[in-house]
């Protein structure tokens, strides 16, 4: 499984994202930055909500190298109100699904029970608290068994307990396929990440290991006070705040 | 792991995602079909067709009753109510299921949400509007079923379909109320533009919506065929174009190839394609009864007001039989349509349209229809010829014309034809002038034209 990003310049209004080149294979890597430094833009630019002004972005899965599109959690997921969970799981789903692919109800339960949503699956979207929709959002990028997630700020609004939970659940993912994962959370990184890629204004100024990040800041180990050392150090090396 | 799981959670949590094959059903399209129905606007808009096109149904007394033709081109009337309604539903639906799954749109255009309402609401709301039509089939079911009649409703049924892509272009390009409204906006100004006949060439919107009978018409099919050609090539370019959303350069050629062969297909054909959505059939009156010893021929489509028009038309050929003016009654009496003009010696026509619509048959109508030349040539000239030439029917011709009605009119009832305002009204005819004038009538031998100049 790989996501290549070769040289990606896009434009988000009057941002400007790039150049950015990774090679982001299996494992989790975490896309780390203040906020306003195009985390969100480069997410958008890897699954295609946004078209890259130049560059190219690559999706691969299998031995074969078969293209694979990205399941994706936008940062403002968001589903209509009185809708089911397990309705709307579906209809995502079946945008997602193809004929050799298809996306049936055990695999949509079957996500479902992965966030801990399964006594929801009839409740409607507008009943769940913010944790619970952030993590129908991740359900539904799940669907179709993506070779490549990407998932902006899956922690966001969640409890401890389920944010732990979510983090065992993307290292879970991360076994098989590529996920990326944007997050402000050093403990997120500390706690899940293989990878790390820092962005700031748009400019890509890291790229390598956690370890290699907790390097930066002076550490040997990765713990989040390392890896958030290792962060400070890269962007004030870089003139960012 | 996840503390709320309720069932006993496998080793991996993603081990459940694993293709199943063979267990449990596959979402299909008629899961998504379902889905926009339950939770969206569809069943409201599909209540409101039924509703519009009641209304419709029941305009003018209903006199497409027993012509599916004229039905299937009277149901239309009711598009610059539907179409808007169906734009502005499906722009809703569109901004909100597309919320959060707009990064899905990217994929096959054919199976992202946009796709799901156009499909929805093809099936439920042109299913609506089908159901209308079957239901006014069955007040009075036809008698003479169009074979291009299913192409006609086919291509109304797509019509709604690019109402709805049209209404979800615009619903995943602006928020929701706004999309609602510039979708129907957007599709009024559409139907204003593109559902009136147009001299040659295919319009893109015309649906008949007709309240002039169609006996003696029948359905081009050549016309529908590529009506409905551009219809479906408009609706696939509504859901290629998705704005802001990154395809393969080879994927966005091809659909750039889309929009354009839609656009010019539908330039072509408005300038180039067949010109007539309706064929003449050059049907003649088969349902034939004797009325006051004259056999009267109508059209079987025409069977319910059939009674009403014989009996009247009974009156007024007895009258004149009755007061010595026989040589005014043919031998045959036959319905005249729009594309059968009966006529000649022996033959006179009748028309009946006002008493579709419940009016009760006039003797007037009944008697200019019974006099009236219609059959000649002059009436034969294509209007553009008529002009060209200066040709143009004479005043004697309509003073004569005035005189054979007035006079046949006084035989049915005296005091009908005095009864303006002090005007005596035209002399009446003695029998054998009436019986000169009305020969030369049917024999095509009058002096019509007035002359060029």
């Amino acid at each position: 499984m790989m996501l290549s990003l070769r040289e990606v310049e896009a434009t988000a209004g009057r941002f400007q994202l790039g150049p950015v080149s990774a090679e982001l294979g299996t494992g989790v890597t975490a896309l780390l930055g203040a906020n306003g430094a195009g985390k969100s833009t480069l997410m958008k630019v890897m699954v295609g909500v946004l078209p890259a002004r130049r560059g190219s972005v690559t999706v691969r899965s299998g031995a074969s190298g078969e293209y694979s599109r990205p399941g994706y959690l936008p940062q403002d997921f968001d589903a209509p109100r009185n809708t089911p969970v397990a309705d709307y799981l579906g209809f995502v789903g079946w945008c997602r699904a193809s004929r050799s692919r298809p996306v049936t109800d055990e695999e949509i339960h079957g996500v479902l029970g992965a966030v801990g949503l399964s006594d929801r699956a009839r409740s409607p979207f507008g009943r769940l608290s913010g944790g619970m929709r952030r993590r129908v959002g991740v359900a539904q990028a799940m669907l179709g068994a993506p070779a490549v997630m990407v998932l902006d700020e899956p922690t966001v609004g969640l409890d401890p307990v389920q944010r732990s939970d979510l983090r065992a659940l993307v290292v879970d993912l991360a076994r098989e396929r590529a996920v990326i994962v944007s997050t402000h959370l050093a403990e997120d990184v500390a706690a899940v990440a293989d990878r790390v890629l820092i962005l700031a204004d748009g400019r890509q100024v890291f790229a390598g290991t956690t370890a290699e990040l907790a390097a930066r800041g002076g550490a040997s180990t990765v713990s989040s006070e390392t890896v958030e050392r290792g962060f400070l150090a890269v962007v004030r090396a870089e003139g960012t705040p | 792991m996840i503390a709320e799981a309720a069932p006993a959670p496998p080793s991996s949590p993603y081990a459940g995602l694993a293709p199943a094959p063979g267990t449990g059903s596959a979402r299909s399209w008629w899961h998504v079909v379902r889905f926009v129905a339950r939770h969206g606007l569809l069943r409201w808009v599909a209540l409101g067709i039924c509703l519009i096109n009641a209304g419709v149904l029941t305009m003018r007394g209903a006199p497409w009753r027993g012509d599916l033709t004229w039905l299937i081109d009277f149901v239309p009337i009711g598009l610059l109510a539907v179409g808007p309604v169906v734009a502005g539903a499906a722009a809703l639906d569109m901004a909100r299921f597309g919320e959060g799954a707009r990064h899905v749109e990217g994929m096959r255009f054919w199976r992202s949400p946009a796709a799901a309402v156009t499909y929805a609401y093809t099936i439920v709301a042109g299913g609506a509007y089908v159901l209308t039509i079957v239901v006014g089939a069955a007040v009075v079911p036809p008698v003479h079923v169009d074979r291009f009649a299913w192409l006609a409703v086919l291509a109304q049924v797509l019509m709604l379909a690019l109402f709805t892509a049209v209404g979800t272009l615009l619903g995943r390009a602006v928020s929701a109320v706004l999309a609602g409204i510039l979708a129907a906006v957007a599709v009024l100004a559409l139907v204003f533009l593109t559902s009136s006949r147009v001299e040659s060439g295919v319009a893109l919107l015309y649906a008949g919506g007709s309240l002039v009978p169609r006996v003696g018409r029948g359905f081009d099919g050549g016309y529908l065929a590529v009506q409905a050609l551009l219809l479906a090539a408009m609706v696939t370019a509504c859901l290629v174009i998705r704005p802001g959303i990154a395809r393969a350069g080879r994927i966005r050629a091809a659909e750039c190839a889309v929009v354009l062969t839609a656009g010019s297909l539908v330039v072509v054909a408005g300038q180039a394609g067949p010109d007539d959505r309706l064929a003449r059939t050059n049907a003649r009156p088969t349902d034939c009864a004797p009325v006051a010893g004259v056999t009267v021929c109508m059209f079987p489509e025409h069977r319910r007001v059939a009674g009403e028009v014989r009996r009247e038309l009974g009156v007024v050929l007895e009258a004149a039989r009755t007061h010595g003016y026989a040589a005014l009654v043919p031998a045959r009496v036959e319905e005249a349509s729009a594309s059968y003009s009966p006529g000649g010696p022996g033959t006179a026509a009748i028309r009946v349209e006002a008493e579709l619509e419940g009016q009760a048959p006039s003797d007037e109508g009944l008697v200019l229809g019974l006099v009236e030349p219609t059959h000649c040539t002059p009436w034969d000239l294509p209007v553009a010829e008529a002009a060209v030439s200066g040709a143009e029917l004479s005043e004697e011709y309509f003073a004569d014309l005035d005189r054979l009605v007035g006079t046949w009119l006084a035989l049915v009832d005296p005091d009908a034809v005095v009864a303006g305002a002090g005007d005596p009204g035209p002399p009446l005819l003695a029998p054998q002038e009436a019986a000169r004038v009305m020969e030369q009538f049917r024999t095509c031998t009058y002096d019509f034209l007035a002359g060029p100049g």
